[in-house]
């Protein structure tokens, strides 16, 4: 009989076919043959970071300004060449405007006058022919044309000549209304003088010495005769390095700091099977699909040693916890239940009764793995105006110790914890993670004396995998922060 | 193509001979792992990972015997691996008697595979897989002993008491039929 009880389920049950799901054949094959995971891209992001902070500190550390003070030499020698008739002219309208009256344009016009009769007496006869209008008398004989505004002055470089083709009348209304007065070649060499003396040295550039006064003194040496009123405004379009205008906590920079700080982070997981052996794919997506990544956290402090030329060598103590979650569900679980039946009066146990009850059981745990390092960092840091410099650090984290706490499948499909403390939980990690590569850039702002803020974007990268040798899946991670805090000088 | 030439294509990477591979053999497959998992999603898992081990060690199949039979001795194993030894111990099955009466062959004749299939499953686990090797697989108790680290007489209690429970249920499947 049991034998035919048990031919009637072999023979219904031995080539019995059931329906599967569509997108099975699509996960054996993601299993057979996998995706390479872009681990380049990790390391070109890395190394692009590091060159970024080794640019940074470059440009930091060469003066670019040498290059802008070349062009700015040459234009500013130009343009204080070519603006020696307009700071005259300003020169000469701050005077004339300061002059309230004809009176007191006299000795003004005067001293201009003497510079100006030699020329053009010998002139005269030279631009007669040109200007057959000109050969009137009145134009040169009279050195000065009458005004009516003490404040209309007419300058110009050259010499004021009117072609053939100009109207008569016109030129008798220009020097008619106006004063003119002309900068003959008696004042050239004056502008050879001027040349030099304004000639800005490189070396000058270079110290960023370059100042206002340097142009005064040499406008004073302008044979007016007249000392100065006001000062002309020049823009030279010269970038002001930390000199003269840099606030003093900037200028001395250099010092012991201490930084102390909180970051935010996100740990992306890559986690690689290091062999092709079905039950470690398995074990591979099996864990991906139950363990997702939560907001972790650094936190530390450095102490820091800045230099003049804003580059700082840090060292300190940092503590990282990157946390994630392990959910899993197990839609059948079988919960065994034993129901005792006590009599009250005796305390003796009448009847045990055991229940086998099914049901869903869901698991919530969130796994920490946490780690205390040793950072050694370089950084640089520029003051850019309004109290903010930016900055950036580049370096290493060495790894002191690290610890794990929580739960995941084992390679053999079952739950396990992996806490590192206890020696009966599953030895999956290591407790020491070597060397990681940080590197981050932000910004600083001096807050009060003494004390500033900085926020710093961040990226670490594990160079190690945070599973032991004999585990059979790679876990590694980089992780993207933000660090926040404060510096305080000594 | 023949078994054997889409195999040697398999073996060579050709994933749409894979597919072909994995898709003559996958219904039956996944009975056979219904019959071991607790329930479906289980069965599901089971048959990926079989089917994933068979791909990567389907150079070692020697072509001797049934190559459907060294899948599914590849599937067992898999199935194996999952089982807990603590479903092999005493288990009560709550307040109900199990029907230790003989019943009448043609009664389970009646029923279709799909309603079998559904009462093996539904066995608590250490019945249902020492059922499935000795009934379905062939196993001898002694094998079954050696594979699963449990003593012979454990294995004949678990089989008489998966016997047991499938009679009542078949028994009640019948009260519920009429």
């Amino acid at each position: 009989m049991k034998e035919d009880f048990d031919k009637i389920f072999k023979s219904k049950l031995e080539n019995y076919s059931s329906e599967y799901p569509d997108q099975m054949w699509g996960n054996i094959e993601q299993a057979l043959h996998p995706k390479k995971k872009d681990r380049f891209g990790w390391y070109v992001l890395s190394i692009s970071i590091l060159a970024l902070v080794g640019v940074g500190a470059f440009v930091g550390l060469s003066d670019s300004n040498l290059k802008k003070s070349d062009s700015a030499m040459v234009s500013l020698k130009d343009k204080l060449v070519s603006n020696t008739a307009e700071t005259s002219e300003l020169v000469e309208e701050n005077i004339i405007a300061n002059n309230s009256n004809e009176a007191e344009l006299e000795p003004v016009v005067e001293a201009l006058q003497h510079q100006i009769i030699p020329f053009e007496e010998s002139v005269s006869d030279a631009l007669e022919p040109k200007l057959p209008e000109v050969k009137e008398d009145s134009f040169f004989k009279n050195k000065m044309t009458q005004q009516t505004s003490a404040n209309e002055i007419k300058r110009s470089a050259l010499i004021e000549v009117s072609t053939p083709d100009q109207n008569k009348s016109k030129l008798k209304e220009k020097t008619r209304n106006k004063r003119t007065i002309i900068f003959t070649e008696s004042i050239l060499p004056e502008k050879d003088r001027l040349d030099n003396a304004l000639s800005v040295k490189k070396s000058n550039l270079l110290d960023n010495r370059l100042n206002r006064h340097q142009v005064l003194n040499s406008l004073n040496a302008l044979p007016l005769g007249i000392e100065l009123q006001k000062k002309p405004e020049l823009n030279l379009n010269m970038s002001v390095a930390p000199g003269t205008d840099c606030p003093s906590w900037v200028k001395d920079k250099m010092g012991l700091y201490l930084e102390a700080y909180y970051a935010p982070e996100f740990a992306l997981r890559s986690l690689t099977a290091k062999s092709r052996d079905s039950i470690v794919t398995v074990n591979q997506i099996m864990r991906n699909q139950t363990e997702s990544e939560l907001m972790s956290f650094s936190l530390g402090a450095r102490l820091m040693f800045m230099t003049p030329k804003g580059i700082s060598f840090k060292l300190g103590l940092n503590y990282s916890q990157i946390n994630e979650r392990f959910t899993f569900v197990d839609p059948e679980s079988i919960k065994y239940i034993t129901i005792a039946d006590v009599d009250p009066v005796s305390g003796d146990t009448l009847s045990v009764m055991t229940y086998t009850e099914y049901g869903s059981e869901k698991e919530k745990i969130v796994n920490r793995y946490r780690s205390f390092d040793f950072p050694l960092l370089i950084g640089f840091e520029k003051y850019r105006g309004n109290k903010w410099s930016y900055s950036f650090d580049g370096g290493i984290y060495l790894n002191l110790v690290s610890q794990q706490r929580g739960k995941f499948i084992s390679p053999d499909g079952t739950r396990l914890w992996f806490t590192s403390d206890n020696d009966v939980n599953y030895k999956a990690f290591k407790r020491s993670l070597g060397v990681s590569v940080f590197a981050s850039a932000g910004f600083m702002y001096h807050w009060v004396e003494g004390i500033d803020f900085f926020f710093r974007p961040s990226v670490r990268f594990y160079t190690q995998s945070f599973t032991l040798d004999n585990y059979p899946l790679n876990q590694n991670y980089v992780v993207v922060g933000i660090h926040t805090g404060l510096r305080y000088r000594f | 193509m023949n078994e054997k030439e889409l195999i040697k294509a398999c073996i060579s990477g050709d994933r749409k001979s894979q597919r072909d591979l994995f898709e003559l053999y996958a219904p039956k497959m996944m009975s056979v792992c219904r019959r071991y998992a607790r329930h479906q999603l289980e069965a599901q898992d089971m048959m990926q990972e079989g089917f994933i081990k068979m791909f990567m060690n389907l150079e070692k199949f020697q072509f001797e015997g049934s190559f459907e039979g060294w899948v599914r001795r590849i599937m067992v194993n898999t199935a194996l691996k999952k089982v807990s030894k603590k479903s092999f111990s005493h288990e009560r099955i709550g307040i109900d008697e199990t029907y230790e009466g003989k019943i009448d062959a043609s009664i389970i004749s009646e029923l279709n595979a799909e309603q079998l299939l559904e009462m093996v499953s539904q066995l608590p686990e250490g019945y249902r897989i020492v059922f499935n090797m000795y009934v379905l697989e062939g196993f001898s108790h002694k094998e079954i002993g050696a594979k699963l680290g449990i003593g012979e007489s454990t294995s004949r209690s678990q089989l008489v008491k998966a016997r047991r429970i499938l009679q009542t249920k078949v028994l009640e499947s019948q009260k519920i039929a009429v």
